[in-house]
């Protein structure tokens, strides 16, 4: 605890030489080597190349020293930087286009379509399993009476299914995302399996039991 | 996972992409609300808000998620700037390459050079900063008084009542006496009677230095000249108030024509004659 209040204090002292220009160079430099990992690693987690993420790494920390004039509390830095990063990422994908970058969640109805279209990775992708008719149109059921089931569910207890289901989520994380106790989280997700009467699939996880 | 399971996740992959439509999909909160959220610093309605975003968006739950780690201290295993790998280096000497020059680095640096470049003109600031007060104040002053005077609903007590006496209408006839203005008067207020209505309250004033039967002119002024348009305010279609400051007017005689603005050459609908005098 001593060591990570001493290492925030030395961040603080190293923003408010850089704001008085004290040390300017030095300053800067040292703040980037601190901090250069963690953004480095902030874009790689989001799937950019090595290239990509020094690239990114680079426009990150020049917006930090052309605007670390602005940043009223310095011991405020990490999330400032978190949010510089956040603008940075954000803007890459605009500028790519986020479509390609989330390749992963395309639905199997997009998949589909390209296999209609003739497109040869969606038909390797589906293999011989292309749903047939009759399995979209129990789809199709499955679908509205989810909805119409989800629409009756509280709020909170809603979201953690949509965490747990559809992003894979954690008992913790899930408790973290919505500032509430693990336990909460289980007797929501307890409550929905049986409001919405399926079967919630178990994913090991080495933490729920 | 059973087929069951595999058809609860696919629908809810369509759902959660429904409501990223709903919300628009490419609205994210922004990263300040997304900090602020973790800190449970928004009101009861934002968190609820954000909440509903982040259950159908990845990104930025994987964003709030990732924030504790990254507001950690910094490692003390990183290395320092003893322990540098060549490609950091390499990638700090791009990023100071980049960046405006020592002397001029952004924000409160930058302030900081400045001040010391203009160090020594700091014995001169109270002066400059009473040169500035004086001016502004020349200048704030009668301005302040003209607008006071133009969105009051009283005249004040000094006004000058001008009309155009019956049978001088033409540019060519003698003029009648002139109204006297004190040229020291801070500003001067003429409530102008027109000769005739104007319905459709559009006017032009001229107010030009000399008159037109070629009287003496302003000084410094050529006869004739126009000056520029004092603040004037419509009582009605018959009825101008205008302010002269004075700093528009030095002493001299002054013609003030009222003009139909949409027939400029039609006779006047008020002609009045000025004498700006010194005290």
């Amino acid at each position: 605890m001593a060591l990570m209040s001493s290492a925030t204090d030395q961040v603080v002292l190293l923003v408010e030489r850089i704001q008085a220009g004290t040390d300017y160079e030095r300053s800067c430099r040292e703040l980037y080597h601190q901090f250069r990992r963690r953004i480095v690693s902030f874009f790689a987690v989001r799937g950019f190349s090595s290239d990509e993420c020094a690239e990114l790494t680079q426009e990150t920390f020049i917006r930090v020293f052309l605007g670390i004039g602005r940043l009223h509390d310095a011991s405020r830095f990490a999330t400032w930087l978190f949010e510089i990063a956040t603008n940075v990422y954000r803007n890459e994908l605009r500028h790519r286009g986020a479509a390609k970058r989330d390749a992963f969640e395309e639905s199997i109805e997009d998949l589909a379509e390209d296999q209609a279209a003739g497109r040869p990775d969606a038909i390797a992708a589906l293999g011989s399993n292309a749903p047939s008719p009759l399995d979209e149109t129990l789809h199709r059921e499955r679908l509205e009476s989810l909805r119409a089931k989800l629409k009756l569910l509280p709020p909170q207890m809603r979201r953690c299914v949509f965490l747990r289901l559809y992003q894979d989520l954690k008992y913790r994380e899930i408790a973290a995302l919505l500032r509430i106790s693990i336990e909460t989280v289980k007797a929501h997700l307890h409550q929905a399996q049986k409001r919405l009467m399926v079967d919630f699939p178990d994913r090991p996880d080495g933490e729920e039991t | 996972m059973n087929d069951d399971s595999d058809g609860v996740v696919r629908s809810l992959r369509e759902l959660a992409s429904e409501a990223r439509q709903r919300q628009g999909t490419g609205a994210h909160p922004s990263p300040e609300t997304l900090t602020s959220y973790h800190r449970g610093e928004l009101t009861p309605a934002a968190e609820d808000d954000v909440q509903e975003h982040l259950a159908v968006c990845r990104h930025c739950a994987r964003l709030v998620l990732d924030l504790p780690a990254f507001q950690e201290a910094p490692d003390p295993a990183d290395p320092g700037l003893g322990g540098l790998d060549a490609e950091a280096e390499a990638s700090w000497q791009t990023i100071r390459a980049r960046l405006p020059g020592p002397s001029t680095p952004a924000g409160r640096h930058r302030d900081a050079s400045s001040a010391r470049r203009f160090a020594w003109l700091q014995p001169f600031t109270p002066l400059a900063a009473a040169a500035v007060l004086a001016g502004a104040t020349v200048v704030a002053v009668p301005l302040w008084i003209i607008a006071r005077q133009l969105t009051s609903p009283e005249l004040p007590p000094e006004t000058l009542e001008l009309s155009t006496p019956e049978g001088q209408r033409g540019p060519g006839e003698a003029p009648a006496a002139p109204a006297i203005v004190h040229a020291q008067a801070a500003s001067t207020t003429l409530l102008l009677r027109l000769t005739r209505p104007q319905p459709d309250l559009r006017f032009r004033i001229e107010l030009l230095a000399g008159n037109a039967a070629g009287g003496s002119g302003a000084a410094g002024a050529p006869a004739g000249h126009t000056l520029p348009l004092p603040a004037v305010k419509v009582v009605d279609s018959r009825t101008l108030v205008l302010v002269l400051a004075r700093r528009q007017l030095a002493p001299g005689r002054y013609q003030l024509r009222v003009l139909d603005a949409q027939q400029p050459a039609a006779d006047p609908l008020g002609d009045y004659q000025l004498a700006v005098v010194e005290p």
